[in-house]
């Protein structure tokens, strides 16, 4: 298979909000693991389908506000809103 | 005081005067407080005084105060919750997790958090951002994960039963390296209310103990469906069944499957045989996928990891870092700095592998391998009642012998993740102690057996003649 390249890994990092300090060491390890995955290629599931699972929304809770403690665990809260860095 | 008790001869030894909840909780602390295991991230400093209240108030459960531990990926209420990751350091969760609800309303006191491999990615313990736990058996080895510190909590009698969680084999791995029983349930059987997610389509909640019986009753205890995971179902109590015996049931060996080294191999040929004496059956059988079921869990895993672990931006809870001064991607940036490396490289893999132009590759194909192996286990139940294998293919092994080789540790899990990935109760019972250390053979069973999983884990406890935790 292609070896998957630093730059490439450190892309997906910058993607995923990561900070990756030894792009180099990490991207050696998850080359690795890539690799491993690679075995999958010999499985024989071509023409298998993938099932989605389906719930009906009967099944599920109701979509409602509910109180709960948790403003008291939130820091940096003020005047009841969450402070957040700019966007 | 002697802590070497099962849960059901604590609560005995209460319910008949022997000695009260406060001084086996107190004496139980005293153990954690003096051990160097490490296998606790904190430790409940009012456990003592809760024991006092079942004390005075035996309504209170029928656990009568029993010192249980609790995993620390699983939320508490006045305790921290921290996945053994500095990025939520000091955190505590605003309400419990169901299964720790029940727990606490059968009588169980919580005596503290047990330590993990960070966000519960990885199977010796060694990945906690904390420091490792080490094995009570012999402390220069790993004591298995990810619920390491549970099951060390157990075989160094810090406590007597534990919560775990299993995704891949976390629950079963360090029972089995730690010489204890881990019990992974039927998908759905005990509700993942309250469990931090990693990958929350195969991982449950698991119950661990010193024997089968006790591992039934923490089972009981906290199985069922609960409003707040929807994937929660009822299933049949374990305990009254669990004496009932394997006389002719049909056991079944996955045809290719990793028998382990020699040591393994032959404790687990032994527990073959002391099955076959309960009146036990066996024969091979096939499952073409289980070659590629390891690979396939990670990917999954590492696709769900990715998704799950982005609520971490540290913006509503996590660790102290001030917002001024940062653009938002540049403060979530820098607050998940603190990502410990395996978390760090499963996060890359999760936004790889089903990123456009590598998700063909890797999650469909995953997907259709978790698919047709569902299907080819579901086709195997008709054969057989359940499936047998050693639960971990090596003894083990020392700190540090295997922690840079990340292929060698993904392929440790290959007998455990099928129960993951199809969904079955699957528990790990000790065996057979060989050259000092303990090994674990696995049972896994059809979905909602979670009874005859034990059962048949049971009867070979009966026969074994397993020594017990060495401390």
């Amino acid at each position: 298979m292609d070896a998957v390249r630093t730059a490439e890994i450190e892309a997906i990092a910058r993607m995923m909000k990561i900070r990756v300090s030894d792009a180099e060491e990490h991207a050696g390890r998850v080359r690795k693991m890539l690799d491993y995955f690679g075995t999958l290629d010999g499985a024989d599931v071509e023409s298998d389908q993938i099932r989605p699972a389906s719930v009906p929304l009967g099944s599920l809770r109701p979509d409602e506000a509910r109180p709960s403690g948790a403003p008291s665990v939130l820091h940096g809260l003020r005047d009841g809103y969450v402070r957040a860095p700019k966007i | 005081m002697d802590l070497r008790v099962s849960a059901e001869q604590y609560a005995a030894g209460v319910a008949g005067g022997d000695f009260t909840a406060q001084e086996f909780v107190a004496a139980t602390v005293d153990r954690i407080k003096s051990s160097r295991l490490h296998a606790y991230l904190h430790v409940d400093e009012s456990a003592v005084e809760r024991a006092r209240a079942v004390d005075e108030d035996p309504g209170r459960g029928p656990l009568l105060g029993m010192p249980v531990s609790v995993k620390d990926n699983i939320c508490t209420s006045g305790m921290p919750t921290t996945c053994a990751s500095r990025m939520l350091e000091g955190y505590v969760s605003p309400y419990e997790a169901t299964a720790v609800e029940r727990l606490r309303s059968a009588g169980a006191v919580v005596v503290g958090k047990t330590n993990m491999d960070e966000f519960a990615m990885g199977i010796t313990t060694e990945f906690s951002a904390y420091g490792p736990t080490l094995n009570p058996w012999d402390t220069e080895r790993v004591p298995g994960g990810s619920s390491g510190g549970a099951a060390a909590s157990l075989a160094a009698l810090e406590c007597c039963a534990a919560l775990g969680s299993d995704t891949g084999g976390s629950v079963r791995n360090p029972a089995s390296f730690c010489g204890v029983v881990g019990f992974k349930p039927t998908y759905g059987a005990v509700s993942r209310h309250g469990l931090v997610s990693y990958a929350n389509s195969i991982e449950q909640i698991g119950p661990m103990a010193r024997t089968v019986r006790d591992a039934a009753w923490i089972f009981d205890s906290v199985s069922g469906a609960d409003a707040r995971d929807p994937t929660s179902r009822d299933v049949p109590p374990a305990l009254e069944s669990v004496e009932d015996g394997v006389e002719g049931a049909r056991f079944g060996l996955v045809r290719g499957a990793d028998g382990g080294d020699a040591d393994v191999a032959g404790a687990a040929k032994a527990a073959v045989s002391d099955l076959e004496g309960a009146g036990a059956q066996f024969q091979e059988i096939s499952l073409g996928m289980y070659e590629y079921s390891v690979a396939a869990y990670y990917v999954i895993t590492s696709t769900e990891a990715g998704s799950n672990l982005a609520r971490f931006d540290n913006v509503r809870y996590g660790y102290e870092m001030p917002v001024d001064g940062y653009e938002f991607g540049a403060y979530v940036s820098k607050a998940r700095s603190r990502f410990g490396p395996e978390v760090t490289r499963r996060m890359i893999l999760g936004g790889f592998v089903p990123s456009a132009g590598h998700a063909g590759k890797y999650f469909l194909k995953a997907l259709k391998v978790k698919h047709k192996l569902e299907a080819q286990v579901e086709e195997a139940f008709k054969e057989v009642d359940y499936v047998f294998s050693p639960t971990v293919p090596v003894l083990p092994f020392k700190m540090g012998e295997k922690i840079d080789d990340p292929v060698t540790l993904f392929k440790l899990d290959a007998n455990t993740v099928m129960a993951n990935l199809a969904g079955k109760p699957s528990v790990s019972v000790p065996c057979a102690v060989r050259r000092g250390l303990p090994v674990g053979v696995q049972i896994t069973g059809r979905s909602g057996d979670d009874a005859g999983v034990l059962r048949a884990a049971r009867a070979l406890e009966r026969r074994a003649g397993f020594p017990g935790v060495p401390a």
